[in-house]
Parts: C-alpha cells; sequence; structure tokens
C-alpha cells in the first residue's frame, strides 16, 4: 500500500493547526492591542505606553545592533514565578502592553545579566552613568558586561578645557594624562534608550502592589 | 510533468547525479561546524574575559552569539540535514535526486547567501529575533532557495518507487513540508511586515522551536531510522511504534511554540499549551526510543564508525526528551527558565542527537558516494571520543551552573552580583568542553578533505597534461 496522499494531508494539517495556534490567534488576541488612557495624579489624561523619544528610538536600534539581548532580558515575572520582584527590579509583571512599541521585541533568553525591563526606573533621577557601558567593572562590581569603548573618542583635551560629557575614570581604565574620554553619537543613543525603560505605570492586567503606593517616596 | 519509470539505485554510486549535491551539501557544511564553533568558542571566551578584543565593534559577545547560532543552524545542521534527508528519499524510493543540477546550484546560493548573512551579523549587528538573526533581505533569498530544495525534495518522492512508504520517508517528508511553513511566516511576519509588540516574540519562540523539533529532529530521526536497521541488519521492532512515534512526535512538537516564555509578557494559555506538549512529547519519545535501541547487535558498533554515532545519537535523544519533559513545567521553568540551563539542554539535543545522527549518515553514505573509503581509521574515533567527552562537559557545566544560578536567581535576597560572581566558574569549565568538542569536529573535517584530495588527484593528472602539454593530440583525448 502507498500511504503518500494520507502522509501528505496528515502532514499539512498538524502543521496548518500548529499555525493557527501559534500565529493566527494570537494575532487577533493581540493585533489589536492599544496603549491604556488613564488619568494620573496631577488630573491630566496620559496614555501608556507612548512610543520612544527619537534620541531613546535610535538607541533602540543600537541596543538591537550590538545584541545586548544575547544577555539581558527585558522580562520580569510575576511575584509568585520567581525572584524578579523580591529583588527590586520592577515593582510588576512585565505584559504584553509594555511592549506595544517596541520596534523589535527583545524579551531574551537568558540573564547572564540582570533584566533591563525597568531599568529606567530604577536610576532614579540620576542620569544614565556612561561609564557603564565604557568600563563596564568600575561601575559595577565583579561585572562582566562586554563594554563598549567603540562608542566612545578618546581625544586630546580642548584649549577650552575638558568636555562637561567626559568620563570620570580611575585606575587602568583612565585615559593617559591631557586626554579625556567623551561618548560618540550611539553612546549617547544607547543612553537615552536605558534611560526610558521603565515599566512602573499601573495598567488594568498588572496592577502596582498597593504597599508600594502607599510609601511611594516621591 | 511526466513521471519516468523509477530507475533503481546505482550500483556504482559514484558515476550516479545523487552524488554531487549531497556530498557537496554535506561535505560543505562541516566547514560551516567549524566556522561556527570558532565564533561560539570565542563567544564563549568572552563571557568570562569580557575584555579579549573588546575594541573590535564586530566580535562584541551579542554579534559573536547570534552569528555562531546563525552559522550552526543555517549553516552546518540544515545543510547536512537536507543533503541527507535527499540521499535518503533517493535510496528508500530506488530512484535518483530529482534536479541534481538545481540542488546544486541551490546549495550554492545558500552558502553564498549564508556568507554574506553571517558577515552582515557581525558588521551591522542581529534582527534580534533568535531563529532568524540574518539581515532581512538576506533572509527573502534563503527562504526562496530553502523553499525550492524542499520542492526538490518532494519530486524526489513523487519518483520512488511503488510501495509501501517507510519511517524514514515520513521523517523526511515532514521536514521538508514543516521548512518552507515556519521559513515563510516568519519571514512575512517578522521581517517584511513585522507584527507589534510581544507577537514577534511569540512567533519567534514558534519558529525557533520548529526549526529544531520539525526540521532538525525529523531529519536526524530519518537518519537513525534508516542507519540503525540497515547497519545493524535487524529490522525495526515494531512498525506499529514507529506509526505512533511519528504522529505523536509531529503533533506535540507543533504545539511547543511558546514553551520557554514561561512567565513572560504573553497570554497564559500559549505558554500552558506548550508545557502540556512538552511533557506529552515523551509519548513520541517512548515509541521512538522502544523502537530504535538495542536492534543493532554490539558487534555491529564495533564495526562501524556510523553506528556509534547512531548509537550515541539515540541516547541523547531519549535523555534529551526525558529532561525536557521533566523541566517543562511552570515550577521547574520559573527557576530554570533564562538560565543556562536550556542552554544545556539546546546543546544536548544539537551536538548531542542531532549532529551524531547527521554524522552516522555521513560517514555511512560519504565512502558510497565518494566510492572510496575514508583515508584515516583513527579519525572517527578521536571525532567520536572528543565529541562525547566535549559534550560531556558542556552540558554538565552549562547545566549544573544553570541550575545553581536558577536557585540563586529565584531567592530575591542574593544579590546580582553574587549570582553572576558563582556563575563564572561554570561559564570557564564550558568554554574548555566547547574547545574540547570543536577539536574533535577538525578530525573529520581533515578526514573529509583528505577523501578529497584523493578522489580529485586522478582528474588532477589529466587536467595538469592539458596545461603542461603543448601538443593537441595529447590534450585532445
Amino acid at each position: 500500500m502507498n500511504h503518500g496522499p494520507v502522509l501528505f494531508l496528515g502532514l499539512v494539517t498538524t502543521l496548518v493547526a500548529s499555525w493557527t495556534g501559534f500565529v493566527a490567534l494570537p494575532h487577533r488576541q493581540l493585533g489589536g492591542l492599544q496603549p491604556d488612557i488613564s488619568t494620573n495624579a496631577a488630573g491630566a489624561i496620559v496614555a501608556y505606553p507612548a512610543a520612544r523619544s527619537g534620541e531613546a528610538a535610535q538607541g533602540a536600534e543600537v541596543y538591537r545592533s550590538l545584541g545586548c539581548v544575547a544577555c539581558h532580558t527585558q522580562q520580569v515575572r510575576p511575584e509568585n514565578g520567581g525572584g524578579d520582584i523580591a529583588r527590586g527590579w520592577a515593582k510588576r509583571r512585565t505584559v504584553a502592553r509594555d511592549h506595544l512599541f517596541d520596534s523589535t521585541v527583545l524579551l531574551g533568553s537568558s540573564r547572564l545579566g540582570p533584566d533591563l525591563a525597568n531599568y529606567g526606573e530604577r536610576l532614579g533621577t540620576n542620569s544614565f552613568p556612561l561609564v557603564r557601558l565604557y568600563d563596564p567593572p568600575s561601575a559595577a562590581t565583579n561585572s562582566t558586561c562586554a563594554p563598549v569603548p567603540f562608542l566612545f573618542e578618546q581625544r586630546p583635551i580642548r584649549s577650552s578645557g575638558p568636555s562637561p560629557e567626559a568620563l570620570v575614570l580611575k585606575g587602568t581604565a583612565a585615559p593617559p594624562v591631557g586626554s579625556e574620554v567623551v561618548p560618540m553619537l550611539r553612546a549617547r543613543q544607547l543612553a537615552a534608550y536605558l534611560r526610558s525603560l521603565g515599566t512602573s505605570v499601573e495598567l488594568p492586567e498588572a496592577l502596582l502592589p498597593l504597599v508600594e503606593e502607599a510609601n511611594a517616596p516621591k | 510533468m511526466n513521471r519516468p519509470a523509477p530507475t533503481p539505485a546505482c550500483a556504482n554510486p559514484s558515476c550516479c547525479a545523487t552524488g554531487l549535491p549531497v556530498l557537496y551539501l554535506t561535505g560543505g557544511s562541516i566547514l560551516w561546524l567549524l566556522a561556527g564553533l570558532g565564533l561560539s568558542l570565542l563567544a564563549s571566551l568572552k563571557q568570562h574575559q569580557p575584555w579579549l578584543l573588546a575594541s573590535f565593534e564586530w566580535v562584541t559577545y551579542g554579534r559573536l552569539d547570534a552569528a555562531s547560532r546563525t552559522a550552526l543552524v543555517h549553516g552546518f545542521f540544515s545543510q547536512m540535514g537536507l543533503g541527507l534527508g535527499l540521499w535518503l528519499l533517493a535510496r528508500t524510493g530506488g530512484t535518483q535526486i530529482a534536479a541534481p543540477g538545481i540542488v546544486f546550484i541551490a546549495g550554492l546560493v545558500w552558502n553564498a547567501v549564508l556568507t554574506l548573512g553571517v558577515a552582515g551579523i557581525l558588521v551591522e549587528g542581529p534582527s534580534g529575533h533568535s531563529s532568524l538573526e540574518l539581515p532581512g533581505q538576506l533572509v527573502t533569498v534563503l527562504t526562496v532557495v530553502s523553499t525550492l530544495l524542499c520542492l526538490l525534495g518532494f519530486a524526489t518522492f513523487a519518483k520512488r518507487a511503488e510501495g509501501p512508504t517507510v519511517p524514514t520517508q515520513w521523517f523526511v517528508l515532514a521536514a521538508l513540508l514543516a521548512l518552507p511553513l515556519f521559513a515563510i511566516t516568519s519571514l512575512v511576519t517578522l521581517s517584511i511586515f513585522p507584527e507589534r509588540g510581544v507577537l514577534q516574540a511569540v512567533i519567534d519562540g514558534w519558529n525557533g522551536q520548529g526549526l529544531l523539533l520539525l526540521w532538525l529532529a525529523p531529519l536526524a530521526l530519518a537518519s537513525l531510522y534508516f542507519f540503525i536497521p540497515d547497519i545493524g541488519g535487524r529490522p525495526l521492532r515494531s512498525p506499529a511504534f514507529a506509526k505512533l512515534g511519528f504522529w505523536a512526535w509531529v503533533f506535540f512538537a507543533s504545539w511547543t511554540g511558546a514553551s520557554n516564555l514561561v512567565g513572560g509578557p504573553v497570554p497564559a494559555w500559549m505558554v500552558t499549551v506548550s508545557i502540556a506538549a512538552s511533557v506529552l512529547l515523551l509519548i513520541p519519545v517512548a515509541f521512538i526510543s522502544l523502537n530504535l535501541h538495542g536492534i543493532a547487535p554490539v558487534s555491529a558498533l564495533g564495526r562501524s564508525t556510523a553506528l556509534r554515532f547512531a548509537a550515541l545519537s539515540a541516547i541523547s535523544f531519549t535523555v534529551v526528551g526525558i529532561l525536557t519533559a521533566l523541566t517543562s513545567p511552570r515550577c521547574a521553568q520559573q527557576v530554570l527558565g533564562l538560565t543556562q540551563f536550556p542552554v544545556a539542554v539546546r546543546e544536548l539535543f544539537l551536538f548531542g542527537f542531532v549532529g551524531p545522527a547527521l554524522f552516522a549518515g555521513y560517514y555511512a553514505v560519504v565512502p558510497k558516494l565518494a566510492g572510496r573509503e575514508f583515508p584515516c581509521r583513527l579519525s572517527p574515533v578521536a571525532h567520536l571520543g572528543l565529541t562525547v567527552i566535549g559534550l560531556g562537559i558542556m552540558v554538565l557545566s552549562s547545566g549544573v551552573g544553570g541550575w545553581l544560578q536558577g536557585w540563586a536567581l529565584a531567592d530575591g535576597k542574593v544579590g546580582f552580583p553574587e549570582v553572576a560572581a558563582h556563575l563564572q566558574i561554570w561559564l570557564k569549565l564550558h568554554t574548555l568542553g566547547l574547545a574540547v568538542f570543536a577539536f574533535g569536529q577538525t578530525a573529520v573535517l581533515a578526514n573529509s578533505a583528505w577523501l578529497l584530495l584523493e578522489c580529485l588527484l586522478p582528474f588532477g593528472k589529466p587536467a595538469l597534461a592539458l596545461f603542461t602539454e603543448t601538443s593537441p593530440a595529447g590534450a585532445g583525448k
């Protein structure tokens, strides 16, 4: 007996079912997702998430092109599913809506480095320490983060004085006397992107913990 | 298309049209294996020596990681699997490969595109979708080429001699049907008209699982289903098990798409379905294992390199199947997900199961097609030995390291720098294992190159004569 047609039809049916389950149905469920519109404490109507500013959006491309996703996830798991929230990475889990305006969604699958979904919020009011990109260990103990010195320029200090953007470097990472290390465009874009990462806005599908609201410091 | 009477398998296969494209696809893929492992090794070193070559943007860790995975999956595993799959279809169908010239040219294009693509990843950066890191335009070409090759596979199947089909054919056909579906879907939804938001991650996960479980795994199983009974000289235990194993594999494997998104920002039902499917994969793993294990006599194992690789592959298949089922449930993934543990499972799957299954075919088929044995008898022994040792160190270091990393990460009181510091030793061990493994693979490259040289030498002399002898009588004949 020759099973050719049975085999073919059976395989096509199985594969199309899988396609329906993981491509068509998710598209139907999530394809029309919209930002959440709410009123903030000051009474203004705000939409979350909002598209990133130009510099941060370009930084997202830098983040993608350097393959940062190989070590950094951008997905905080729910409180009952791991230590992410207890570690202080974020106040709530990430949900589909958080990634609505990411041009490339980089959830990541490995945590050789810390999760960055809420990184900007973790920085608080501080600006992003660019030295983290140039010489990671000097900013975070034992960091094995891949340094990206090629996003910086080492140049002689100009007669008008040192650049306000120059990195404060110590030890072996410090440039020779008379030189300074300044970030180039892509380093600034990447910093703007990392600064923009935040998931602290409450959503109907991901509420913030009540305790945090009561003691909100700022 | 008219259907000529099927020609019987060639008695002297070195002359037959099946030979050249199969030798090209399988032999050429070994270069990708070495290139991919070289990139992997550098990436693995950089996991604990971040300052190594740090000033060169094109070898930054994230790019090396993506480039090495692409070179291995699209360069080595896919091409070796495809070459072998086509040979198996021709051999089991008692015919020859359809349109061997087009297969050969498609193979050339595939390699050219992939070379550009891997260079593109290093220079421009990966796409960010882990199952498809190549630059967009090249993905289009690669999709067209791979779809064409799959269609030619169907044409080969259509030419087969009348008679019942065998498990090897089922598995190759499943792979040839699955690849175009996954390739075209991911091309359209990730590259041409990118989906919004996390749909990208869902489709990326589905495509990644599809490439492993419905493209590479069926090709590997096809090889095992053919060579273990063929070389061992004993039939499969049960044709009914073969059927059940096949359909259960295809069905459950196709629903595992979101199994690596546990706790992620995707609807919970997808993850739940995928976990259930990953656990239920135990059913086909059991049927397939029962059919393949222990049917080849031990004496045959001593005689045949191919059979030894097949045995390693079958053992890894069973182990990785059980390991996946045990570690897929939500409670396990909450700890082990996003660590080095999935790396261990993936390595055991690719380098322990798929790779050795393909090498079993390679060691069995190439001598037939080239018309002569592999010149070095020690080389396959070194290849197998170093594969086992290297893989063992790799899988254990990633597995144990990932296990400890997972438990440390699950405890919110442990600071992240501490977690990372404790992982260091395991990452270093992993580099060691990878180095041993990669060194072992140079054995098969050297042996193949030597064989190629021996095959080309007889042609070399007359070709040289064309240039050295000036008289037309000498060259004319």
